[in-house]
């Protein structure tokens, strides 16, 4: 089943005004000259009631053009006495900080318009918009039961809540607009669950409401429409692209003329005096640095360093403080009071955060939408230049960024990819479905799939689900077990147990709760103040005494009670700065085969014996970069070509040697973290089982290592490893390991085998009740086909490494379209060097636990002997 | 005093007792009143292991006289679940076909054991005596028990010791016997038979338990058979990391 879909026509502005309540353009036209671009596409067939997807860049009015229809509709009803008790128009934003960007696009326009009416003698009836999300408290949201706002602004996690509502769902009935906000960054299972929220709003009404999609700069638009409209032969949705107009000034930077030669402690003092300069010569400055960590380093060092440039002008801003405290940073920035805000994603959306005229990158963005995203936060209105500056610390990083100033400049979007099928937060919609009513299981078969990211669904699939829902796992102890009924005779579905309505808005919501710990003050006039998040994992190797940074400002821990991590601030004493698991954001392989694709450029330079004049002439100009940072990028590949050979996008070279008694062999594919993932785990896995013995590996953006093993072994593994059987495979590799294991226990979460809150509790991830090991144990005792359980596997497979492009690659391979090389060396190359560095190293366990031991236990006999 | 370590259980040949320590029966049902919804396996399984010891020892011809339970037989430290009342009895039912006496030591999770030991006239007590060895869980009274006189070997349950072994990267953790002098008198930690959790390493710890200097103790690890690995300080001294 297809999905229509046209672009949106470019209206004229008269026309456009034409369609204006008079109240509505009188006060359009009091606060701006004229309608935006992204206005003059989107306004009119939200008029029409057309479905549209807007994709613009930050400051392109994307909100207010959503709005200004449904306003312009809702005034003249008001006009005419004719607003009904009903919501008209339900507005879902992924971002819990909401409120500012409402009073600026919705409330303060409400507001005006009924000045203007009221200087005008023209009465106007009430319109309201009521905010709801999960800190709203009993009384509004009492008062929202029996006077509905009209516009309701929400989250996905409440939206679902609400639809369970009995009383509040009536106010659903003949719903007409849908907003969903930032709808790029929902391509996760976040999206995927707003994605039959969405479809059941669509049930709950009568008439078919407008659904609206407003979007940063993505692609491909295709698959995010119809992600936004769901799938059906009646489905349509109009694309407007106003991604064209923001001009970009980007450079990248490298602190030094030489980044090989210099010690490390060099590079960060010009790194620093860099970054200070930049912030001087700007009146603000946000500075991004993709991990908590580095966040907390950057501000630390600054103040440190350039203590009279940096005091209460600076702040930190990332997803472990508290909401408070980020409240503040936003509320300060946009009042104009910071000079300079490290983040390390959390300020990529699009809440307002003022005027800021410089976007440092610290370190890559690793994709280009994110690059264009971030840089984009610079230069607030459309029109205005943003500006943006990359600073990079080594060469491969020089190179990354480069491509991937190339590609924002030359606006080559990475492809994003919405999961699909996903079970775990399938059990939990449908749980949250039946307790809504009782569902004849065909129709709720039929609307799960008109979700996009359900389409594909089978039914097998779907009715292990529901098996699973229904206790059929547990027999013996079915009770416990089951959340809904299945009557298979009359095919009819329920909800089961008094407490299932409880339950489920406890404990709704798909982002995985990772414990952490919240950091309290603890005596003083501070006392019990709440500063921020460490997880646990860093707390268990604090000692009291031990000092750490957070929001940029040092604390020594004292003691914990409880989840609660009691600090000291004000402290003088050096610090041990927190480290952030799992936060390395994996190079897009789009962005990746842009680095491939210049590698073999420049090979194909070296090898026809241009001279370094021409090749850094080429330099410059493909990547748009100055002679300083070309002339780095020059020398890496000179000394790598001069070594053995350059590898790139039609050549996979591996480099095989000995280091340290252990062999070693380099795969030198650049197709990012994800794909590498992917493939270096099979081949280590069939490694390994040949030799009956663990194999480590390291994974990178640029490529992976094997170690351990003879290279017969590899040869052989290699030339087995095809896209036929790379899914297989892996799914073996995976299934002793840890991720495994942690995965399950977040799509446990999602379907409600683990809850956050039961009965009145509330408790940590519990990682001292069970371990996910014992989770995994336990389950595959049911069955090694539990749903849940493939669920998990599906994401480690899917969302977590790519299985998918990874086959594509083989099958790149098996076509000679990429050309594989061996060679044996006596040291690494200089980009394996940096490889070898740079990779994440895991261990693939193949051995038996009992094997181990006998080994163990030999060997350790043996040394006594 | 012949003395066999089998699974995770002893006997003593001498006395012809098995003594088991900390079943926790009940711990999965603790785990759905907090909200943990997992397949129940526990008892099946541990089952099976006593099973397995009871064929054994038939096979060698041994006789059983005795179990010893050296404390938690269940998990809840307040009521009595469900499970535990069916799982509990379910085990005291099967152990009485097996011996002629059960000895029930009073272990900390035991708030509560009594219902279930009347039901089946069992007293509980808070230590067992047998010539000179004591028997009992370890969470209280230890310097009163190691003062005794007359007592020569000690069985503790309770710690639920496990050691880590590693090469390379590479560690795993295993359950195991620890079995030491302390005050002139032998003593034998013995490792939970509750299987969902290994219990807590000792290699990578300073846990003395309280009041012991574990250094000096043997550790034999529980596999496919009990293996010896030497003194805990050898273990501890020869961690690669």
């Amino acid at each position: 089943m297809e999905v229509k879909l046209n672009n949106a026509r470019l209206c004229g502005q008269k026309e456009l005004e034409g369609l204006l309540d008079g109240l509505v353009k009188k006060w359009f036209f009091s606060r701006f000259p004229e309608f935006s671009m992204t206005q003059l596409y989107g306004v009119m067939p939200i008029h029409c009631r057309k479905n549209i997807l807007i994709s613009a860049p930050t400051g392109g009015t994307k909100t207010l053009t959503a709005f200004l229809s449904i306003l312009n509709y809702l005034v003249s009803l008001a006009r005419k006495k004719e607003l009904e008790e009903k919501v008209y128009a339900v507005y879902c934003s992924p971002l819990k900080a909401l409120s500012n960007d409402i009073y600026v696009n919705l409330l303060r326009p409400l507001e005006e318009i009924r000045e203007i009416a009221k200087k005008e003698g023209v009465e106007l009836q009430e319109i309201r918009v009521g905010l709801r999300t999960g800190d709203t408290t009993t009384r509004d949201r009492q008062k929202m039961l029996t006077r509905p706002p009209h516009v309701l602004v929400t989250t996905p996690e409440t939206l679902a809540i609400i639809l369970n509502s009995v009383k509040f769902s009536n106010y659903f009935k003949a719903l007409e607009f849908i907003i969903v906000d930032e709808i790029h960054a929902l391509a996760n299972k976040r999206g995927v669950h707003l994605s039959l929220s969405l479809e059941r709003l669509e049930e709950m009404s009568v008439i078919s409401p407008v659904r609206v999609g407003l979007s940063a700069t993505v692609s491909p638009l295709e698959e995010v429409a119809k992600f936004l409209v769901g799938v059906g032969e009646e489905k349509s949705c109009e694309v407007a692209d106003v991604n064209f107009d923001k001009k970009f000034d980007v450079l990248v930077l490298s602190p030094l003329k030489d980044l090989i030669d210099v010690r490390p402690e060099e590079i960060q003092e010009r790194m620093y005096e860099l970054i200070d300069n930049l912030v001087q010569e700007h009146k603000t400055t946000l500075i991004f640095t993709n991990t908590r960590a580095a966040t907390e380093r950057v501000v630390h060092h600054l103040r440190e360093k350039y203590p009279l440039n940096y005091t209460e002008n600076i702040g930190a801003h990332h997803s472990s403080l508290s909401r408070e405290y980020r409240f503040k940073i936003e509320q300060e920035l946009r009042e104009g009071k910071l000079k300079v805000v490290v983040t390390s994603t959390s300020l990529e959306l699009g809440i307002d955060i003022g005027y800021i005229d410089l976007v440092i990158l610290l370190g890559s963005p690793k994709a280009s939408s994110r690059a264009l995203q971030r840089i984009g936060r610079a230069g607030h209105k459309m029109h205005e230049v943003a500006k943006g500056r990359f600073i990079v610390l080594d060469r491969d990083d020089l190179v990354e960024c480069s491509v991937l100033l190339k590609e924002s400049i030359e606006r080559k979007i990475d492809n994003i990819r919405i999961p699909k099928n996903c079970l775990d937060v399938l059990s939990q919609q449908i749980y949250g479905m039946v307790i809504y009513k009782v569902w004849e299981i065909n129709e709720l078969f039929k609307l799960i799939k008109k979700s996009y990211c359900y389409s594909g669904l089978s039914r097998e699939d779907f009715l292990d689900v529901i098996s699973y829902l229904s206790g059929e796992y547990a027999l013996e102890s079915r009770n416990i077990y089951a959340k809904i009924w299945y009557d298979r005779e009359t095919g009819q579905i329920g909800k089961r147990g008094k407490l299932a309505r409880v339950i489920y808005m406890t404990n709704i919501g798909t982002i995985p709760e990772e414990s952490f710990i919240d950091v309290v003050i603890s005596a003083g006039e501070r006392r019990n103040e709440r500063i921020g998040m460490v997880d646990e994992a860093f707390l268990e190797r604090l000692k009291p005494g031990d000092v750490f940074v957070l929001g940029g400002r040092r604390y020594e821990f004292l003691y914990t009670r409880g989840m609660k991590a009691y600090v000291r601030g004000g402290v003088s004493k050096a610090p041990t700065i927190p480290s952030w698991f799992s936060e390395m954001l994996p190079l897009s392989f789009d962005s990746a085969l842009e680095v491939g694709r210049f590698r073999r450029l420049m090979a194909e330079k070296f090898e026809k014996k241009k001279n370094n004049q021409e090749i850094i002439g080429f330099i410059k100009e493909y990547l748009y970069i100055g002679e300083n940072e070309a002339k780095i990028i020059y020398e890496y590949f000179k000394e790598q070509y001069d070594f053995s050979e350059i590898p790139h996008d039609r050549r996979l070279l591996i480099e095989c040697f000995h280091e340290c008694r252990r062999y070693f062999a380099v795969f030198q594919g650049v197709y990012g973290r994800k794909v590498n993932d992917a493939l270096s785990r099979a081949l280590a896995y069939l490694v390994a089982k040949n030799g009956g013995r663990d194999v480590e590996i390291g994974i990178s953006d640029n490529g992976f290592y094997l170690s351990g093993f003879n290279q017969m072994q590899i040869e052989k593994a290699f030339n087995f490893l095809n896209s036929g059987n790379l899914r297989e495979i892996l799914q073996d590799a995976i299934e002793k390991t840890e991720i495994l294991g942690r995965r399950f226990r977040h799509c446990a979460a999602r379907s409600l085998m683990i809850l956050r809150n039961y009965k009145g509790r509330r408790k940590s991830v519990g990682r001292q009740q069970v371990s996910s090991y014992l989770m995994l144990v336990l389950v595959k005792k049911l069955s090694k086909n539990f749903p849940i359980l493939r669920e998990a596997r599906r994401e480690v497979l899917e969302d977590l490494m790519d299985v998918e492009t990874a086959k594509k690659v083989l099958n790149w391979i098996k076509e000679g379209k990429i050309d594989v090389k061996r060679v044996e060396l006596d040291i690494p190359s200089p980009f394996s060097l940096n490889l070898i560095m740079q990779a994440h190293s895991d261990l693939l366990k193949i051995e038996d636990k009992i094997n181990f031991l006998k080994r163990m236990h030999k060997l350790h006999i043996g040394e006594k002997a | 005093m012949k003395l066999e370590l089998m699974n995770k259980a002893v006997y003593l040949e001498e006395f012809e007792i098995l003594a088991v320590a900390d079943v926790h029966i009940g711990y999965e049902e603790a785990l759905n009143k907090k909200g943990v919804f997992l397949p129940r396996s526990q008892f099946k399984e541990m089952k099976k292991e006593f099973e397995e010891i009871f064929k054994k020892l038939k096979k060698e011809k041994k006789k059983i006289k005795e179990i010893v339970i050296l404390g938690d037989l269940k998990h809840e430290f307040g009521k009595i679940s469900h499970q535990e009342w069916d799982e509990t009895i379910c085990l005291l039912d099967y152990f009485a076909e097996k011996a002629v006496k059960i000895v029930l030591i009073k272990g900390n999770h035991d708030n509560i054991l009594e219902p279930i030991a009347h039901k089946r006239k069992l007293e509980i007590v808070d230590y067992y005596v047998l010539g000179d060895i004591l028997f009992c869980h370890g969470h209280k009274n230890l310097k009163k028990y190691f003062g005794m006189k007359k007592i020569k070997k000690v069985f503790l349950g309770h710690e639920h010791p496990a050691v880590s072994l590693k090469e390379g990267r590479k560690s795993e953790v295993f359950k195991c016997f620890l079995v030491g002098k302390l005050m002139g008198k032998e003593v034998y930690f013995l490792p939970s038979f509750f299987p969902l959790t290994i219990g807590s390493d000792i290699v990578n710890s300073k846990n003395s338990y309280g009041l012991f200097n574990l250094a000096k103790f043997r550790v034999f690890i529980i596999g496919d058979r009990v293996y010896d690995f030497g003194v805990l300080e050898e273990l501890r001294k020869n961690k690669v990391s």
